[in-house]
């Protein structure tokens, strides 16, 4: 059975493509834009992992995966951001994710966190 | 008006008489003459009187012959002239007897001396500077002796052929040869031949005197040839020359020796000034400061002061790097690299460890080195932020992303191809075809990932040891695991837990 993905990002373009990226790969990809949305979904839904995009308009990355770290602590959450030394991305880590991704991604890492 | 019969006796007096008188008249000559500086290099030997008389008194007389002796005594020219009267005929053995009168008696020129007194005589014109005789001279004994190929003692000066301009920065005063380049040739000892003059005196064997010039390291002889052994700086120095791995620049690289392209060691005094690059198969040593410009060397690069960069400056080291400091420059290692002060806004990728000195700092940037990282300080209170990555294979982190780039330009095509059919429709099938080629390249860019990570070597025990203060809003990621600097750390080493797959420090 594939391994399912969700990918919270609000910029279109990078959805598509992670999504098509990774689907290639063998992975179920939920894409979703809305960061609410997503936040319900990941705790609504089982996933494998998660990737959420630290800079939205609506909702930030950290509050998000605050939202569903406390709700399903051991989700495992990597927050995709253009500079890693982000102050948001510290809260996200603080707050209990598993790492960080350089945008748009980083295949070696999303592949690792996925095997384990 | 009629001639006086005289007796026999009478006409020999006469006679006497007129010869005595033109004697005199000679002699008096000949004493002036003699009198006179000559101007002329050559001597005159001798004149008959007939000459003389012809030069000075335009009387005309029998046939005469003037002979030129070089002061060498290796040349004899003659000028003859014809009786005036046309009843003496000039006689070849006269010629002869005349050069025997006056020693001559080798090289003599018979062929050439029977052709002008034929000339002479049938044409009755004075003929002049006839070569009626020539030394030999001797040949000369020269040792056997190394003769260097005249291109090598030419540095090359590169050209602009449309422009006719000269690229100072492509014009470089060293040689350089590729191992198997000839470079000299040993030329065998010619043995002398004694020379004689034409008064037939032997002229002693010289013996010329010829340079010494030997053959030295990384050269090999076959058959008289002298070739390179291997690529370097072709040297030529004290009647020595070789074939040198290593450069040797005095002074900074600049204008006076364009770009360095070496194939082994190169070593610069001074600084590598902006806009020269450097390129050395071997290591690379520069004295002082390295400014903008691309350096490349296949061993260790030494920088005795700083490298100072802009966008457009790389440095590249296969082997170690260090140097004092580093500034907004790119710079990848494949060996370690000891910056002494510090680094600042510099990318640096290294597979080994990127190290300060004790008070080193590293303040912005990003530094990727795989086996780890030990500085005094990284980061500053207000300082640009800083990311240091350790563990994992930079090279091939490069290779992910370049790879990863292109699937994104090939998803997005596919987005695009898709949405195309869904809003026009693709009665031909060719949207479709080129959708299904386009899943086929991103398929392969995947298989070329999955390739690359699963040879992707971590090194989980790599570290991150400060030993004075990290500072907030640093960014560590130990194979893959993030870690950001909250607050002010001392004296800490930051590790991979792996157990828990996060960072942890002590």
């Amino acid at each position: 059975m594939a391994k399912r993905v969700l990918i919270i990002d609000d910029e279109e373009m990078v959805l598509d493509a992670v999504t098509t990226i990774l689907e290639d790969l063998g992975y179920e990809i939920t894409p979703c834009m809305n960061p609410s949305e997503g936040a319900l979904r990941a705790v609504s839904e089982p996933f494998d992992l998660i990737l959420c995009d630290l800079r939205m308009p609506l909702k930030n990355g950290a509050e998000v995966s605050a939202d569903i770290l406390k709700q399903r602590p051991d989700a495992k959450i990597l927050i995709i951001t253009a500079y890693p030394n982000d102050p948001l991305a510290a809260k996200a880590l603080a707050s209990g994710v598993s790492g960080l991704i350089k945008k748009p991604f980083e295949i070696a890492k999303i592949l690792e966190y996925l095997k384990e | 008006m009629a001639k006086k019969l005289l007796s026999p006796l009478e006409s020999l007096m006469s006679s006497t008489e007129d010869l005595l008188e033109n004697i005199s008249v000679v002699d008096n000559l000949i004493k002036n003459r003699a009198d006179q500086p000559d101007s002329s290099e050559h001597s005159i030997l001798r004149r008959t009187a007939m000459d003389s008389l012809e030069v000075e008194n335009e009387i005309p007389g029998p046939p005469l012959i003037e002979l030129d002796i070089a002061p060498d005594k290796m040349r004899c020219t003659a000028t003859i002239s014809p009786d005036i009267a046309g009843q003496i005929q000039l006689d070849v053995y006269n010629f002869y007897d005349e050069l025997s009168r006056n020693g001559i008696v080798f090289g003599i020129e018979r062929r050439t001396i029977e052709e002008a007194v034929f000339r002479c005589n049938t044409e009755g014109v004075p003929i002049s500077d006839i070569l009626v005789a020539q030394g030999q001279p001797p040949l000369q004994s020269i040792p056997e002796h190394v003769v260097i190929e005249t291109h090598l003692l030419e540095p090359p000066t590169k050209v602009d052929l449309e422009s006719e301009q000269i690229d100072f920065k492509e014009r470089s005063p060293f040689v350089f040869v590729k191992s198997g380049t000839l470079l000299a040739r040993r030329v065998p000892a010619q043995y002398g031949i004694p020379g004689k003059t034409i008064y037939g005196v032997e002229i002693p064997v010289a013996l010329q005197q010829v340079p010494t010039i030997t053959a030295s390291e990384n050269t090999v002889e076959r058959d008289g040839n002298i070739y390179a052994t291997i690529d370097g700086r072709f040297v030529f120095y004290s009647g020595t020359f070789m074939v040198s791995p290593v450069l040797d620049i005095t002074g900074d690289v600049n204008y006076s020796t364009g770009h360095i392209d070496f194939s082994g060691d190169v070593n610069i005094s001074g600084n590598i000034l902006e806009g020269f690059n450097v390129r050395a198969v071997g290591a690379l040593y520069c004295a002082q400061t390295v400014y903008p410009s691309t350096i490349e060397c296949g061993k260790e690069l030494i920088v005795g002061r700083g490298i100072i960069g802009r966008e457009t400056t790389s440095v590249k080291a296969h082997g170690d790097l260090i140097c004092k400091y580093i500034e907004h420059c790119y710079v990848e290692a494949g060996g370690s690299v000891r910056v002494i002060t510090g680094s600042m806004n510099a990318i640096v990728n290294t597979l080994g460890t990127f190290s300060t000195g004790p008070r080193g700092i590293i303040v912005g940037g990003v530094i990727h080195a795989q086996n780890g990282v030990a500085a005094g300080q990284i980061g500053t209170e207000m300082g640009p932020r800083t990311e240091i990555y350790c563990g994992v294979d930079h090279t091939v982190l490069s290779r992910l992303e370049w790879i990863r780039d292109r699937n994104i330009e090939l998803a997005k095509k596919l987005s695009e191809v898709k949405r195309s059919i869904l809003s026009v429709g693709d009665p031909q099938g060719s949207l479709a075809a080129l959708e299904t080629k386009i899943r086929e390249a991103i398929r392969k860019m995947n298989d070329a990932s999955m390739n690359l990570v699963s040879h992707l070597d971590k090194k989980e025990d790599a570290e991150v040891r400060v030993r004075e203060t990290v500072y907030p809003n640093t960014y560590i990621e130990i194979c893959h695991a993030s870690y950001i600097v909250t607050r002010r750390l001392r004296n800490v080493v930051f590790i991979l837990n792996r157990e828990t797959g996060k960072i942890a420090f002590k």
